[in-house]
């Protein structure tokens, strides 16, 4: 049971990094990611790719994280300074182009393949169960990440970054400069994706471009949404409540006579039924403030 | 040349078939109050919108003291001092009125990220000089009990007074106001022209679109009249106001 609930809660962990690089994105600074698994791609290929060719782990993950955030850079070039909707269409596209890059490049990626065979951190020298150790390592970096966040967001620098979100004439006629800011956004965002990326490789010990759907985004945008937007601890209890749930229905399986893709619909429809009736009930998210949906603009 | 902080030579711009400022030409002397007037759609707000960078010009040209700066985004021109408020208001809904200000001060360490790790003494030093101002401010424009409040709750005329606070922070060398009196209590209009006054005398310029004929012939220095996208007359501002031109286009039917 312990080995169960540690297990969940490693996936978790993992989304909800996944998910507070997204909430830096579209909660603080009102950019529309809709690839943001795109980035969670780059960071775990990025770690598995040069850890098989040799480097080292830490090396590996680090050029993970930091691929990651330089995509956010190069998406973000030709579409920020366009109108908000054309960063929505070019981050979806982009997330399919990587994946299937993925699924395409066998001579790098081994294609549908997958790939493992990698190392994890200090897997030969945990005496006990590693799963435990991962779990150690996913809450200690997301409570990392939630700091550094949580302090970006309360400085100066996040406070454009909210003005940005509201509106963004009025950053610039205050003489800030927007672009700079939504990169960064971006940026930080996607590295965040990417280290997520690699923590899921870990958990996994096998990827392939199966993993990196475009379903993955919407599980953070439902994470994002449900906790409460500009919210990092709304966004961590929202990524217990789906990946419970989620998780938690995978096991319900052996109990309930449906075949596994006719649970995976229900899976489905269930989240949605859930997000119709908090929206009803509790339109801010779980976490969010009631008077900021009563606002005039 | 040396006196003159705005000029403004022959701007174009067109919308479609719409010659919204059709080859305005003007002014403005350092440390002096212009008024703007002109009926609606004379194209005031689209000719702010030129001075400050929001549209491009279709032809023309501006300059800031010395230097040409209609090619300069909006935010630089921020930086150099020229800034504007919008006639309808933008007040950042979910940020709180002490927030709202708090944007204001241009030189701000801990809008980079390294300063916010490694420089975290001199960002709350930085912090503290800037909220003491935002309070002072909140206090002259009657915002104070609503500091922590969000902006978005504020009503029609606070939410006007705010644009101008959060403005006054940035230290400008030039105010362009749009409309800075429309729905504020004339108590309060009044307290905001001897304000503009004195921020003046301290060597601020202004330049400000007004449709209440009492309140900008009393607080400018001169009145500038813009009729069909061109300025066509411009003095002191009890001559404007008596104008044959300007009577018809405020009372006639505007034809
Ligand atoms: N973005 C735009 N697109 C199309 N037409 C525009 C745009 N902005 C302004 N116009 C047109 O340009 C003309 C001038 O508008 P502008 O807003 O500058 O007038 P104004 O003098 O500020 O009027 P008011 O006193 O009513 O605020 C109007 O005919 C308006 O319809
Ligand atoms: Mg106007």
């Amino acid at each position: 049971m312990i080995d169960y609930l540690v297990a969940i809660s490693i996936i978790v962990g993992i989304f909800a990094i996944f998910a507070i690089g997204l909430n830096l994105e579209w909660g603080f600074t009102g950019l529309i990611n809709f690839g943001h698994v795109g980035f969670l791609a780059i960071g775990a290929y990025t770690t598995v790719l040069m850890n098989l060719s040799g480097a080292p782990l830490w090396l590996s993950m680090a050029s993970g994280v930091v691929l990651a955030g330089f995509f956010g850079l190069l998406v973000g070039i030709p579409t920020l300074r366009l109108r908000d909707d054309y960063l929505a269409i070019v981050t979806i596209g982009f997330s399919e182009i990587v994946r299937l890059f993925l699924l395409n490049e066998e001579w790098l990626t081994r294609g549908p393949m997958g790939l493992f065979g990698f190392d994890r951190p200090f897997e030969a020298i945990i005496p006990f169960d590693y799963n435990y150790f991962l779990f150690i390592l996913v809450f200690g970096s997301l409570a990392v990440i939630y700091l550094l966040v949580e302090k970006l967001v309360h400085s100066p620098w996040g406070r454009v970054l909210k003005s940005i979100r509201e509106d963004e004439d009025v950053a610039s006629a205050l003489g800030k400069d927007v672009f700079r800011y939504k990169i960064q956004a971006l940026m930080i965002g996607s590295a965040i994706a990417g280290l997520a990326g690699a923590f899921l490789a870990f958990n996994m010990q096998y990827i392939s471009p199966r993993n990196f759907i475009p379903m993955e985004t919407f599980y953070a945008w439902i994470i994002v949404v449900l906790g409460g937007s500009a919210k990092n601890k709304g966004t961590i209890l929202g990524a217990i409540v789906v990946q419970s749930f989620y998780t938690g229905t995978r096991y319900l399986q052996d109990y309930v006579p449906l075949a596994s893709h006719q649970m995976a619909a229900l899976r489905v429809m269930v989240i949605g039924l859930l997000l119709v009736l908090l929206m009803m009930y509790k339109p801010q998210g779980l976490l969010g403030r009631k008077e900021e949906l009563t606002l005039g603009q | 040349m040396v006196h003159e902080i705005l000029k403004v030579l022959d701007a174009k711009k067109y919308f479609g078939g719409v010659m919204a400022v059709d080859g305005a030409s003007f002014s403005v002397e350092k440390q002096t109050i212009r008024g703007l007037i002109g009926a609606n759609g004379a194209g005031k707000t689209t000719l702010f919108n030129l001075i400050t960078g929001y549209y491009k010009l279709d032809s023309g040209k501006i300059f800031f003291g010395d230097e040409r700066v209609d090619q300069l985004p909006t935010f630089k021109k921020a930086l150099i001092g020229m800034v504007r408020t919008f006639q309808l208001t933008k007040a950042l809904s979910r940020m709180t009125v002490l927030e709202n200000l708090l944007l204001g001060p241009k030189i701000q360490s801990g809008e980079h990220i390294h300063n916010i790790f490694f420089r975290p003494k001199m960002v709350a030093n930085e912090e503290a000089i800037s909220v003491e101002k935002a309070l002072e401010t909140l206090d002259f424009f009657d915002l104070m009990h609503m500091k922590d409040d969000y902006a978005g709750a504020l009503s029609g005329g606070q939410k006007r007074l705010l644009e101008m606070a959060r403005a006054l922070m940035t230290d400008p060398k030039m105010l362009l106001l749009d409309e800075p009196f429309a729905g504020v209590n004339p108590t309060l209009a009044l307290k905001l022209v001897k304000r503009i006054k004195e921020l003046k005398e301290r060597g601020m310029t202004f330049l400000i679109i007004e449709h209440d004929m009492p309140l900008i012939t009393e607080v400018s220095d001169t009145l500038s009249f813009m009729n069909h996208g061109r300025i066509i007359l411009e003095g002191p501002p009890e001559d404007v106001k008596e104008d044959p031109r300007v009577l018809d286009a405020y009372l006639g039917d505007g034809a």
